[in-house]
């Protein structure tokens, strides 16, 4: 037997997220992560495509009459080809409105996951908290993943993308803390207690949300919106540049939805434990990343009383990974 | 001998609940950590006759994990 084979059949951590895909492997006390983005486009059949895309290696299929190109090939595809990415999720569940939503997660899925080494190979995958009137979606949602993964041969568990981040983040503090993950589609957060969930929300603004309104105000295309702030953008008031001025508009009305969110949540549960210390609060997520954020993050969150003492607010030391490092650490448990 | 978990809210400078504080910060390793404190969780959801409930467990289970410590003691104290 060789020496990789118990390592391939560890447990596995999978981000389920609206923009990226992530899974999470250990090996060596370390951890490895590999990714793809959770997009796709599509291109009219042809023999001529489809040879092409073969012997290109694209990673695509034929779907009827379509060729469906997913994953970051897509993305190398959608600026060759000067065409919006499509996606198959929406506010961090399967996307309603996207017919190839679901196949299109299954081959992504299967590409970075591959088949269980051994059958019944644990698998922790996120899930978000649902939104008020999205208990429906996600439970579809939920139930889909699960059946893709079980296809695979895993035995999967579900985990709320806000606890994996305490998770992934908070083992200093005994898993104690606020763990907060900003993606494409939502923020969700959770305040976890001795790593048991105390409590859970989300908010349906996050970065989809201030691409597209950025986009509407200045007449520009999501797409080149979501391009200027992953490359360039600071958030750090307003400036003569208009697409800049609308991203910070955009990204201060998701920070303060989000500490308006924290306070109310907090202060209103009736079921809330008494903290006998401070606690941290951790920030993950593409959405945290650009330079600025956690300086308007912080300066909303002591505007005005905060229900719970908090011993400090930081970002994530690897923010595009910590949900799938904690869904990982959870299956390791 | 049947443990109430009638308190719906725990304060977290509870002695019991500081002792598995304190004992988890002496596991070194985190996923130990993470394990030896899920293990606790897993523990009590099993015991059903402590009332806790399996649904989203909250602040009941935090309050029923410090009792995990706190039942044997109580019981070594009335036998002694």
């Amino acid at each position: 037997m060789s020496n990789s084979e118990p390592e391939t059949s560890q447990p596995v951590g999978l981000d389920v997220g609206t923009s990226r895909i992530v899974v999470a492997r250990s090996a060596d006390k370390k951890f490895h992560y590999e990714t793809q983005l959770n997009a796709f486009i599509t291109l009219p059949y042809s023999r001529l495509a489809h040879t092409l895309l073969v012997r290109e290696e694209v990673f695509h299929e034929v779907q009827g009459e379509d060729l469906v190109v997913a994953g970051d090939d897509a993305q190398r595809f959608a600026e060759v080809f000067h065409v919006e990415t499509r996606r198959p999720m929406y506010q961090g569940v399967l996307n309603p409105q996207e017919p190839h939503a679901l196949p299109v997660i299954r081959r992504i899925v299967t590409k970075l996951l591959g088949r269980a080494v051994t059958e019944g190979q644990k698998i922790s995958f996120s899930v978000p908290t649902a939104l008020p009137a999205g208990e429906d979606a996600l439970s579809y949602h939920q139930a889909s993943i699960r059946q893709i993964l079980t296809e695979l041969g895993y035995s999967p568990t579900p985990i709320e993308e806000g606890l994996a981040v305490v998770f992934g983040e908070m083992g200093a503090s005994n898993y104690t803390g606020i763990g907060i993950s900003c993606g494409s589609g939502l923020c969700n957060a959770c305040l976890a207690v001795l790593s048991v969930p105390v409590i859970s929300f989300s908010i349906p603004k996050a970065g989809d949300f201030i691409d597209v309104q950025a986009a509407s105000v200045t007449g520009e295309r999501a797409t080149r919106m979501r391009a200027q702030k992953e490359q360039a953008f600071r958030l750090n008031g307003l400036t003569g540049d208009r697409m800049q001025n609308a991203l910070t508009v955009y990204y201060d009305d998701v920070i303060q939805t989000l500490t308006s969110a924290l306070r109310s949540t907090i202060a209103s549960s009736q079921r809330l434990p008494k903290l006998d210390r401070a606690i941290p609060l951790v920030l993950s997520g593409g959405t945290t990343m650009p330079k600025g954020f956690l300086d308007h993050f912080i300066h909303n969150l002591r505007s005005q009383d905060f229900p719970v003492r908090i011993s400090e607010v930081r970002l994530a030391e690897d923010p595009l990974h910590s949900t799938a490092r904690g869904a990982l650490m959870s299956a390791m448990c | 001998m049947r443990l109430e978990v009638a308190s719906t809210i725990v304060s977290t400078s509870d002695q019991p609940v500081r002792r598995i504080a304190r004992l988890a910060r002496q596991i070194s390793d985190p996923i130990e950590r993470l394990r030896y404190l899920r293990g606790l969780l897993r523990m009590v959801r099993r015991r059903r006759r402590w009332n806790v409930p399996s649904w989203r467990p909250g602040v009941m289970v935090v309050s029923a994990l410090a009792r995990v410590f706190t039942g044997p003691r109580l019981k070594r104290r009335r036998n002694s």
